[in-house]
């Protein structure tokens, strides 16, 4: 029932809301020292933006992006430990807490009720994402629940121009940080002022890629009042509201102002004396220490330092690493209502134990000791013995759908050092005869224990830019027709033991890297029967399980034959585009080719020329950069996965199946299913406030 | 006596030295460094870091420097002001990370020690003297299975046990009631009821190799005539026997100190990692795997010194309990 009224509710809401809006933003945020009984009216689930798919994270053109209010449902509620602080006069009443303009939480199945543990676990010490994933996930912008459309949350609304150069922000009136203290533009403008443009906190550069559009020039943001910020670009930056809904859009409003003060070189002359009390060595590293991340590291204050003033559900009490484990509270200053005008989370707490080994949190979980998780034990192989045990430890689970499109990828080094290997794998004929040869549905039915169907490098049959014979080409096996390609791409001579010889006469065989231990241990499986496949047409493949670190030095060094990884990029398709054209780092199949697209992307590599059609596509995504009409980069990114096809860049074997994670039968409001990704950081876009347990 | 001291801790000095370019030289063995391992590890989870914020850390931690600079860098810290560095994973000095978690490894490492000497003393005097009864036999057999089957997985199988039979929580060292809750005397019962188990199963296999050195060297001894002397003399049995045989097979359990002052930091760390146990051995193996060169570096050195220093402290020990050794 929850889909139907939910898509009725946002229609209704749309009508309600334009009339609606001005009376709520006209509303006087109430500051907590003088008592202001003025009711604040709630704003409904938020209107989405139309039309944007979730691999079209895009931003529409002329739009105005509104969380429209609806009639207020009655006074404002609060938990009971919050009403009893109150009544001892250590907290301002719940309608002083609250902005003006609260955001309403449509819950999933249905209102809940407020109390609660929500046990969860983290793995080792750097185990962050989970973290960032069930309490961080409130940006300026958040995705929908079902990964279509982009909302405002912590803006009331944004506004953008045509040419997508230009994004006006509208806060809450009267939102206020965990402490208390107003959260406010100025909050806003001090991440930009002090710390994106700040030199010494970025020595590298701006570490925000979406806040440069061409030429490394950052856009300009500034605080035109206390509820209005623009963000202004000299080019257009049709990503940007897409790249504020991810966990990194997190940024703008992770830094508060005043708290963070005292440990700015530029508020506090100071600064070095405080530093080296506290053991660091520089204000840099205090200022880290207390509310930044320190960026390309797990680490990141707001797990470390629980007296950081956040905007989330739940305040960090116990910091990560200091035992065995981390606790968050309610915040009581958190802005986000349900229907009846109560203010969320309903759980009290979030609690994580710190496990060390995967087997134990997985024996944990089956004891039923974890309330909800989709993390690190719910592997394929493991759905059985969970599904066995579901009635003795009262769990059911939910439905994740992975945003990857493969299980793994072969990249053959196109851009190989050794002209010779480089001419064989440059022959497409050669790839396509090594796709044909090989049993997918043998690998398949071996090692992912029958689940997923063959698939090459293209967007996940759920999205809207699905191509099907990008998805699907020369899945099919058949050894003739294997070799048949092979024949044609010039390599018919064998030597004495059967195998290919190349161009200059000798054995053609290769290395495949691959990772060794315990990240995807199935890879070598995997690679084992392939070998045994290409061996059949004559091709002398070796697997090289090594530490995937020397693997990535190898590869971003362009050191490699060929390299196996995941296939990311099925749902985001537009964010995500290693595998459709040279475009990052993580192009394994043409790092010299990324390297001439972006320099500076990647220093150890030589850069190189790629062919035309290669640079068509370069010139096709940046067009799509370059245009806010969504319409227009779902057109063009067609074109480039049209050319992605064509190229055929690497080997794909098969769609991932979806996967899974469990909650307690008594673990209410999540969804039966949901996307699992890090762009879409699963479970926080399904509002985990509104969960609770009864 | 002194000479023989102090010859030992003038020749500890090369060798600490020696052990530390040693550490540092292993670390930089390895392909990559801390960052390229982070970037792997962060992309497999689909986290994607840029090139410029990694080479700016890199500057910032001293990565690009040649190794000789920044072993220097690390020794003079160590040597001048006691600073051991920072760990690039935590962002904290690894003295504070490795303080931290000393308390719950000393109470396991101190309860192992106990647990591994008074049940290896026991079990070793009693089946030596009772040779080939069932006790032995029984015994023996239970020394045995400690020895061959590994730490770990009789950790696991206990821990499964626990959850499976008896409802306790997964882990750690308190049951989740008492986990934040101040110090009492509920809570100390309740640590002891946790504690036991790893002090079993990291004691199990040290004491069971011990237990068959103790029997086998006292039954050397007690068939030597000055046993059959004594007794001709009318000396009682308990007496006679912990007056002479077994003080003359007590050595091994003496020399033992020089890896049990290491074992004190390190302790068991697969147990440890298997258990969640908030112990200093977890946080070792992983800044191996995240080649967190300060923190690994530093504990591997700190537990070299220790060895270092044990085994010169069984030295001295040695040297008093008998003394033919100083004369050597």
């Amino acid at each position: 029932m929850n889909a139907i009224t939910r898509r009725q509710f946002l229609q209704l809401s749309v009508i309600v809301g334009s009339s609606a809006l001005a009376a709520a933003c006209a509303a006087p945020g109430p500051p907590p020292p003088t008592p202001a009984p003025v009711a604040p009216r709630p704003t409904a689930a938020p209107t989405a933006v139309p039309a944007a798919g979730p691999t079209a994270a895009a931003a529409p053109t002329q739009a105005v992006v509104t969380a429209p209010t609806q009639a207020a449902p009655g006074r404002l509620q609060e938990a009971p430990q919050l009403a009893e602080l109150v009544k001892q006069g250590k907290l301002p009443p719940v309608e002083q807490r609250l902005p003006a303009n609260p955001l309403m939480v449509q819950p999933v199945e249905t209102a809940g009720t407020y109390g609660g543990d929500w046990r969860t676990a983290l793995l080792g010490g750097q185990d962050t994402a989970w973290l960032v994933r069930t309490i961080a996930y409130e940006n300026l912008m958040r995705w929908d629940r079902d990964w279509k459309k982009l909302v405002p949350n912590i803006a009331e609304s944004v506004e953008s121009n045509p040419d997508a150069t230009q994004f006006t922000f509208k806060l809450r009136k009267g939102m206020r940080w965990s402490d208390g203290q107003p959260f406010t533009a100025d909050d806003l403008a001090f991440w930009y002022e002090d710390v994106l443009t700040n030199t010494e906190l970025n020595p590298g550069g701006i570490q925000w890629d979406w806040m440069k559009t061409g030429n490394d020039q950052p856009g300009k943001v500034t605080k035109v009042d206390d509820v209005t910020v623009v963000f202004k670009f000299a080019r257009p930056n049709g990503l940007l509201l897409s790249r504020l809904a991810t966990p990194d859009g997190a940024a703008p409003t992770r830094y508060p102002r005043h708290y963070l003060q005292q440990f700015h070189k530029k508020y506090n002359p100071d600064v070095d004396r405080l530093a080296s009390a506290s053991g660091t060595n520089d204000w840099v590293s205090l200022f880290r220490q207390k509310g930044d991340q320190v960026p390309g590291t797990p680490y990141d204050a707001r797990w470390s330092n629980p007296e950081l003033p956040v905007l989330t559900g739940w305040v960090l009490t116990t910091a990560y690493g200091e035992g065995s484990r981390v606790i968050a509270e309610r915040n009581p200053y958190f802005w986000k209502i349900d229907p009846d005008g109560r203010q969320l989370p309903y759980l009290d707490r979030v609690i994580y134990d710190v496990m060390q080994d995967k087997e134990v949190l997985t024996l944990k979980a089956l004891n039923g000791e974890i309330d909800m998780m989709s993390r690190h034990f719910n592997t394929l192989q493991n759905k059985a013995v969970f599904t066995d045990n579901m009635d003795k430890a009262r769990f059911h689970m939910f439905e994740t759908v992975p945003s990857s499109m493969n299980t793994m990828v072969i990249a053959l080094n196109l851009t190989h050092k050794d002209p010779v290997m480089r001419q064989i794998f440059q022959n497409k004929n050669f790839r396509i005869g090594l796709s044909h040869a090989i049993n997918r549905k043998q690998i398949i039915d071996l090692v992912y224990l029958g689940q997923g169907e063959p698939y090459q490098l293209g967007p996940r049959p759920q999205s809207p830019l699905y191509n099907e014979k990008l998805a699907r080409q020369y899945t099919e096996y058949d050894v003739d027709k294997a070799n048949q390609f092979l024949d044609q791409a010039g390599y018919t001579q064998r030597d004495g033991d059967g195998f290919r010889l190349g161009p200059k006469g000798q054995r053609i065989s290769f290395q495949v890297e691959t990772t060794a231990g315990a990240l995807n241990p199935e890879w070598t499986d995997a690679l084992k029967l392939v070998q045994d496949d290409w061996k059949a047409v004559g091709i002398d493949m070796q697997i090289k399980p090594e530490d995937r670190s020397l693997l990535y030095t190898r590869k971003n060094a362009n050191d490699h034959d060929a390299v196996v990884w995941g296939g990311d990029g099925g749902l985001e398709v537009m964010l995500e585009t290693r595998w459709y054209f040279p475009s990052t780092n993580e192009s394994n199949y043409a790092e010299a080719w990324f390297t001439w697209y972006n320099p500076g992307g990647n220093p150890t590599a030589t850069a190189e020329e790629p062919p035309d059609p290669v640079k068509q596509q370069m010139k096709l995504y940046d067009q799509i950069k370059a245009t806010g009409d969504n319409q227009k980069q779902q057109e063009l990114m067609k074109q480039l996965l049209d050319i992605s096809a064509d190229q055929f860049f690497a080997i794909g074997m098969s769609l991932p199946a979806n996967t899974w994670g469990l909650a307690k039968n008594n673990f209410h409001n999540v969804p039966k299913s949901m996307p699992d990704a890090w762009l879409y950081p699963s479970p926080g876009p399904t509002d985990p406030p509104q969960y609770f347990m009864a | 006596m002194v000479g023989f001291v102090a010859r030992r801790i003038l020749l500890m000095v090369p060798t600490v030295i020696a052990i530390s370019v040693m550490t540092f030289a292993i670390m930089q063995l390895a392909p990559g460094d801390f960052l390229t391992s982070l970037v792997a590890g962060m992309a497999s989870q689909g986290e994607s870091v840029s090139q410029g914020a990694i080479d700016a850390l890199r500057d910032r931690y001293g990565l690009g420097q040649p190794p000789h600079v920044q072993y220097l860098k690390w020794v003079s810290g160590i040597m001048l002001r006691g600073d051991f560095g920072q760990s690039f994973e935590w962002n904290r000095p690894v003295s504070s990370l490795i303080w931290d978690r000393m308390g719950f490894t000393l109470v396991l490492s101190l309860g192992t020690l106990t647990f591994t000497w008074v049940f290896a003393f026991l079990v070793g005097v009693y089946s030596a003297v009772r040779r080939y009864s069932i006790g032995d036999y029984v015994l023996s057999f239970l020394a045995f299975i400690g020895l061959a089957v590994p730490g770990f997985l009789i950790a696991l199988v206990l821990l499964y046990v626990s959850a499976h039979f008896f409802n306790q929580s997964v882990g750690g060292l308190f049951s989740p009631e008492y986990v934040e809750a101040p110090w009492s005397l509920g809570k100390v019962v309740n640590l002891l009821q946790h504690l036991w188990i790893p002090i079993v199963i990291i004691g199990l296999s040290q004491a069971a190799s011990l237990v068959r050195i103790m029997r086998a060297n006292l039954l050397d001894e007690l068939h030597k005539p000055y046993v059959v002397t004594a007794r001709a003399k009318g000396l009682p049995e308990g007496r006679l026997l912990l007056k002479y045989p077994v003080r003359m097979a007590v050595n091994p359990f003496v020399s033992t100190v020089g890896w049990s002052l290491p074992a004190l930091v390190s302790g068991e760390a697969v147990v440890a990692i298997v258990l969640s146990l908030p112990t200093t051995g977890p946080l070792l193996v992983r800044a191996l795997q995240s080649k967190d060169m300060y923190l690994a570096g530093s504990f591997i050195l700190l537990l070299s010194t220790l060895t270092v220093i044990g085994t010169l402290i069984s030295d001295v020990m040695l040297a008093w309990l008998d003394p033919r050794i100083r004369y050597q």
